[in-house]
């Protein structure tokens, strides 16, 4: 008898499900990573503020930093699975007050962007399209329109609205939101295909043409193309600074982590579905992004790029996005430029609901364990949802989307903060096998290298990684935190960063001592019963 | 003066070794006095650990065939597959065979196996409480045979509360194991209308002058404590957008029965990725959820007086 041939036998009984597939976690991984929107922020922001820096080698930084902490998560999720994800990992394995720290700083930087895709929406999204079908159709009052959407105050109401939307999305039921989830991805997926094969289509002899002819019936200049910057020498420091912008989209490969088995395998399925989904939007960025430069040209996007800030250079309201651009190439076509303008609204807002629904689980999941009121955790009689709990993080969205479309925060700025979460859970990763021995040899994942758990390792090279990434986003130029200083002209988000963690701690503590005045001790929420 | 009591109360340890050994430590733990398992104490899987010819043992544990040799790698691979809620089986390449082959011999080494781990926590339940006074409850579920009832009778220290209402002194307790239907037609599945029909004549039992404590296995429907992935036909998992699609699958007659009652306080299992409170009328429902697999014991502790629940917490032991 061979050894693939021992079986285990089960018998009928509750939950024995079939388990998630990898296309499914897959999918779940890559719902979370914009590649619509990071795209367009890699072409909008590196060729101008990054000079001589690589875009594809940029991208391919971000991935090779992002993968060993997707590995770090999907071990996590077959270690302990239907957990509540690194909460709890870092709960069990450092310490509750960490565990609640971390998680009380993603939750945070969560709601952050909530309100900042919002903002997104009008900015990015439906002024764009508008924009693209006002010069198809030669209609100045949907050209005018597009350029109502960058005013901050009209970002504001439509921002309100969408929160508003979702919030009241989320109140009628989670399912609801993934049904419209699953078009509203379809719909992005088949944008992002649509343009790499038009941008490879599209002529780029004639694209400086198409481009000052597009420009200027946008209300722009006559010849945008003139302001072209040639690109400087390579410079590595700047491609190294630069991957914040693809790390933006690529860090987040890890929801799956919330989706868990019975019957412990070993989990392909989540060790393929997460570095999966770095792999595979890395990819597509590549792909997209590279068939949009080889239509386009370097010099062209670095002139877009270096006026983002300045598009009255252009003579525009706001400077294109990819879309736009490609769209560009086929002047007069109306249907290229809905189908672009379209798909690519869906991208503008993604992180909009997926980070609103992880931020109420996690209100859920800390007043369960007596660390928020009870009310958080109470669900409608009607529609089993969470009302209060989504009234705060549709609060704390909102706020944020003010404080954005005021100037006061701005779009990467919270990152370093953010990632300070996943530095905890990597940590976690290289001592877990040690700290939770028992669970570690009996779960899938209790390989050795030379003796050493995998896992260890794994944790160890995640860590390095991160500390290199909160390297980057510390000291990069343009979004690292070190340079808030200067663009923001004081230390606030510095401030606001050691705050969030400050104050987390401060919450867990406060809400022990009240617990305790009750009789309740928080502290047994996460204390392992002696088995012997 | 009514005493203060308190109840720490889990479900869905199914056959976990280590879960089972946590509830027993649960009282001194936690300082409660009662301790209740809601359904569902037994396993769902044996995993043969089959002894070759050369001495070695394999068995397949979390997806892979692992080997062992010495007597201390045997030890330890058995322990690996009990901390998962799985059920160690020794034997040889022959009687594999036989398990593998016929399908009614593999039910009875099952149920053997099952119920002979069962007396094992049993002895040691006897041992562990003996003389503490805390007062220890555990019903059968829906995944439970009914040989289990026979061999909780053997335990000096634990009270099977299922399908009887038990007096505590300060509050009684109202036992039901059985669920309504699932795509898995385990043991103890009742019709709502059974349901609703066996609660009545159990409400027959209940003291109405004396706070109630309702603990049925199946929580009730539709109060976000029963929530569970939708399966299609084959078990597998529907999702949209990649998540798991949650559907209410708790009991209408468990929920008509706690609004029309109202007792203080309603305790369930049954659905594992369910952790949660609510409130039905003046009711507080709890189900803790169940880890069973990871090693965690997760339960809940609720404080009573003068027939109110005071407090109430989610714990992960």
């Amino acid at each position: 008898m061979a050894l693939r041939d021992v079986k285990i036998f089960t018998r009928q009984a509750t939950g024995l499900t079939k388990e998630i597939g990898t296309l499914d976690t897959f999918i779940y991984n890559v719902n979370n990573q914009n590649i619509g929107i990071g795209v367009a922020f890699v072409l909008l922001f590196i060729p101008g503020f990054y000079a001589g820096a690589d875009i594809f080698q940029s991208m391919l930084i971000a991935a090779v930093l992002a993968l060993p902490m997707a590995l770090v998560y999907a071990f996590f999720s077959a270690a302990i699975p239907r957990s509540g994800g690194d909460y709890v990992y870092i709960s069990r394995t450092l310490h509750p007050l960490l565990g609640f720290v971390a998680s009380w700083n993603w939750v945070f930087w969560m709601t952050v962007y909530v309100g900042v895709p919002a903002a997104y929406f009008a900015q990015y999204g439906l002024s764009g399209m508008f924009r693209m079908l006002g010069v198809a159709t030669t209609n100045t009052g949907l050209i005018d329109l597009g350029n109502s959407f960058v005013n901050m105050d009209v970002t504001l109401v439509v921002g309100t609205l969408l929160i508003g939307f979702f919030a009241v999305i989320f109140a009628l039921g989670t399912r609801l939101y993934f049904r419209l989830q699953n078009v509203v991805f379809a719909i992005g997926m088949v944008g992002i295909a649509l343009a790499i094969a038009l941008a490879f289509l599209g002529n780029s002899a004639e694209f400086a043409g198409h481009f000052d002819a597009y420009v200027a019936s946008a209300g722009g200049i006559a010849n945008a193309s003139s302001l072209a910057v040639q690109p400087a020498p390579y410079d590595s420091l700047q491609t190294l600074y630069s991957s914040t912008w693809p790390q933006f989209i690529v860090l987040f490969a890890i929801t799956s982590s919330f989706l868990g088995g019975e019957v412990r395998k070993a989990r392909v399925s989540q060790l393929l579905g997460m570095p999966g989904g770095v792999i595979f939007v890395t990819i597509m960025m590549f792909l997209l992004a590279g068939s949009v430069a080889q239509l386009v040209g370097q010099p062209i996007l670095g002139a877009i790029s270096a006026n983002y800030w300045s598009p009255d250079a252009l003579g525009l309201s706001f400077v294109p996005t990819y879309n736009e651009v490609v769209g560009a190439a086929y002047p007069g076509n109306v249907v290229v430029a809905l189908l672009l303008g379209f798909t690519f609204v869906f991208w503008t807002y993604v992180w909009l609901p997926i980070n609103f629904l992880a931020s109420t689980r996690a209100l859920l999941a800390w007043s369960l364990d007596g660390l928020m009121p009870a009310r958080v955790s109470e669900v409608s009689e009607d529609r089993h949802t969470p009302t209060v709990a989504i009234i705060i993080v549709a609060v704390m969205g909102w706020i944020s989307l003010f404080l954005y479309t005021r100037g006061i925060i701005n779009t990467l700025y919270g990152i370093f903060g953010w990632v300070l979460s996943f530095l905890v859970c990597s940590i976690a990763a290289m001592v877990f096998p040690y700290r939770l021995k028992t669970v570690f040899e009996s779960s899938p994942v209790n390989w050795r290298v030379a003796g050493i758990p995998l896992m260890s390792i794994i944790g160890a090279v995640a860590t390095v990684a991160l500390l290199i990434v909160e390297y980057i986003w510390w000291a990069d130029p343009v979004n690292g935190l070190d340079a808030t200083t200067v663009t923001l002209g004081d230390d606030r988000m510095k401030i606001l960063t050691i705050l969030v963690l400050a104050t987390g701690a401060a919450w867990y503590l406060g809400a022990r001592f009240i617990q305790a005045q009750r009789g309740v001790r928080i502290e047994r929420a996460f204390a392992e019963i002696p088995p012997e | 003066m009514a005493r203060t009591s308190s109840i720490y109360f889990v479900a869905d340890i199914h056959g976990s070794d280590v879960c089972w050994r946590k509830f027993l430590n649960a009282a001194k733990f936690y300082g409660v006095d009662t301790i209740i398992v809601g359904g569902d104490v037994t396993g769902k899987a044996l995993v043969p650990m089959i002894e070759r010819r050369d001495g070695r043992i394999e068995a397949r544990v979390a997806g892979r065939v692992q080997l062992a040799r010495t007597a201390a790698e045997v030890a330890e691979l058995e322990a690996r597959i009990r901390f998962n809620g799985f059920y160690p089986y020794r034997c040889d390449e022959a009687s594999y065979e036989k398990l593998d082959a016929d399908p009614a011999h593999r039910d009875e080494v099952f149920t053997g196996v099952m119920a002979d781990t069962l007396r094992s926590w049993l002895r040691l339940a006897d041992e562990r409480l003996k003389g503490t006074g805390i007062r220890a409850l555990v019903m059968p579920g829906n995944d439970d045979g009914w040989y289990v009832d026979d061999v909780l009778t053997e335990s000096a220290e634990i009270i099977n509360s299922d399908g009887r209402v038990l007096d505590l002194g300060e509050f009684q307790v109202l036992g039901f194991g059985p669920s309504n239907r699932t795509p898995w037609h385990t043991h103890r599945e009742l019709d709502e209308s059974d349901i609703a029909d066996r609660l009545v004549t159990l409400e027959a039992q209940v003291d109405p002058a004396k706070p109630l404590v309702v603990a049925t296995h199946v929580p009730p429907y539709g109060t976000g404590i029963d929530v569970a992935p939708k399966l299609r036909d084959d078990l597998s998992v529907v999702t949209e957008g990649g998540e798991p699609v949650m559907v209410p699958v708790g009991s209408t007659a468990v929920r008509d029965f706690i609004e029309r009652t109202q007792p203080m306080l309603s305790l369930h299992g049954h659905i594992h990725e369910s952790r949660g409170a609510t409130r039905l009328g003046q009711t507080l429902a709890i189900n803790p959820g169940s880890a069973y697999s990871t090693g965690a014991l997760y339960g809940a502790i609720v404080t009573l007086k003068h027939g109110k629940v005071l407090s109430h917490q989610l714990v992960t032991g």
